[in-house]
């Protein structure tokens, strides 16, 4: 295929689908600034990249996975910055847990570990194949059988505490 | 699995900016194969020659090498040797500025008054991200501007942009992003 004709389809997908990465991307962030400077990130790198593909049917996992490294250098970059204002250290009133749970599915969700809660949001929520998932997270078919596995174990038993 | 299906459609139902669409439509806009072709030219193509050159002016007829430096960095070399050239060639020179002309003041990250201007941009394209008085985050588009300074009004923003701390790497230095990757632009007094 021509490149030209290689670029305009990649257009023309991340243009379907563009808000199927941001509500990906916020699902990992849980910020809304945070996921369009992510999705535009992704983009602009797909964009340069896109001479990459060798097949163009497995552009959605080509993407997803650009996508999921933008994300996870995201959370790198967030979790070595030092806060600085006053605004960064809210006063921190003290709750008995028993008492203010938060037991919607999406708390449970979120106290998974990122490679897990990644997973479980590729399978369920984007109903991807686990081979797909597989080619996103650079990961063993058999490890994201575990992973994915050792998730809806884990969400069991957090489900069962928040009870 | 139920309580998964309600998640699910509550994750489908995650509200989308409106913003959104106008930033893919920027990212495609910019990253047509077209304009990638020119940079490349000239990157990988021009820098090298203007090396050898630089390099063959160097030893000379004689065969000995005179005392010319010959930088080890190419970009900087080649814009410090033919900034004439590389302006022609559309190149991104290393003097790159964005200053606030006269009557402007700059606070901790704030670029005050309205015609805050990039003196000189790269042929395609500077998006600059800021946040406005109403607290929006706008995307600023610095297109086709040729050299030519843009005004913040230019732009359709009053008052005072300030821009936000995650494009602001330091007291005096913006990040925008250019041809979709991130450089650093120096704000200065004129």
């Amino acid at each position: 295929m021509q490149k030209e004709a290689v670029f305009n389809k990649v257009a023309q997908y991340i243009t379907e689908n563009q808000a199927r990465f941001y509500r990906f991307a916020v699902s990992h962030t849980k910020d809304r600034e945070a996921s369009l400077d992510i999705v535009q990130n992704a983009i602009c790198r797909a964009l340069e990249k896109y001479a990459d593909i060798r097949k163009i049917e497995s552009i959605n996992s080509w993407f997803y996975r650009i996508l999921l490294n933008e994300i996870y250098a995201y959370m790198k970059k967030k979790s070595r910055e030092v806060a600085t204002s006053d605004e960064d250290f809210p006063i921190q009133v003290y709750t008995e847990k028993a008492y203010d749970k938060d037991d919607s599915f999406d708390a449970l969700i979120n106290r998974l570990p990122e490679g897990q809660k990644t997973i479980i949001i590729l399978r369920f929520f984007e109903e991807m194949s686990l081979e797909e998932i597989s080619k996103i997270t650079g990961t063993n078919l058999n490890t994201v059988k575990t992973r994915l596995y050792g998730a809806l174990k884990k969400l069991k038993v957090f489900y069962k505490e928040a009870e | 699995m139920k309580r998964i299906f309600d998640a699910k459609k509550k994750y489908e139902e995650t509200e989308i900016p409106s913003e959104l669409e106008c930033i893919v439509a920027d990212a495609i806009a910019k990253s047509s194969p077209k304009k990638k072709k020119s940079a490349a030219f000239y990157t990988k193509i021009l820098a090298p020659v203007a090396v050898c050159a630089a390099i063959c002016i160097a030893v000379g007829v004689n065969g000995t090498v005179h005392d010319v430096p010959v930088e080890a960095d190419t970009e900087i070399s080649l814009a410090r040797a033919m900034p004439e050239a590389a302006k022609n060639a559309r190149m991104t020179p290393m003097t790159d500025v964005c200053r606030p002309t006269a009557g402007t003041e700059r606070m901790n990250g704030e670029v005050r008054g309205n015609n805050a201007s990039v003196i000189y941009t790269d042929e395609a394209y500077i998006s600059l991200s800021c946040v406005d008085e109403q607290g929006i985050k706008r995307y600023l588009n610095f297109a086709q501007t040729d050299g030519k300074d843009v005004s913040l009004e230019d732009l359709g923003i009053e008052g005072y942009a300030r821009v936000t701390p995650f494009y602001i790497s330091s007291y005096d230095t913006v990040v925008v992003l250019l041809d979709g990757r991130e450089k650093e632009i120096k704000i200065s007094r004129r």
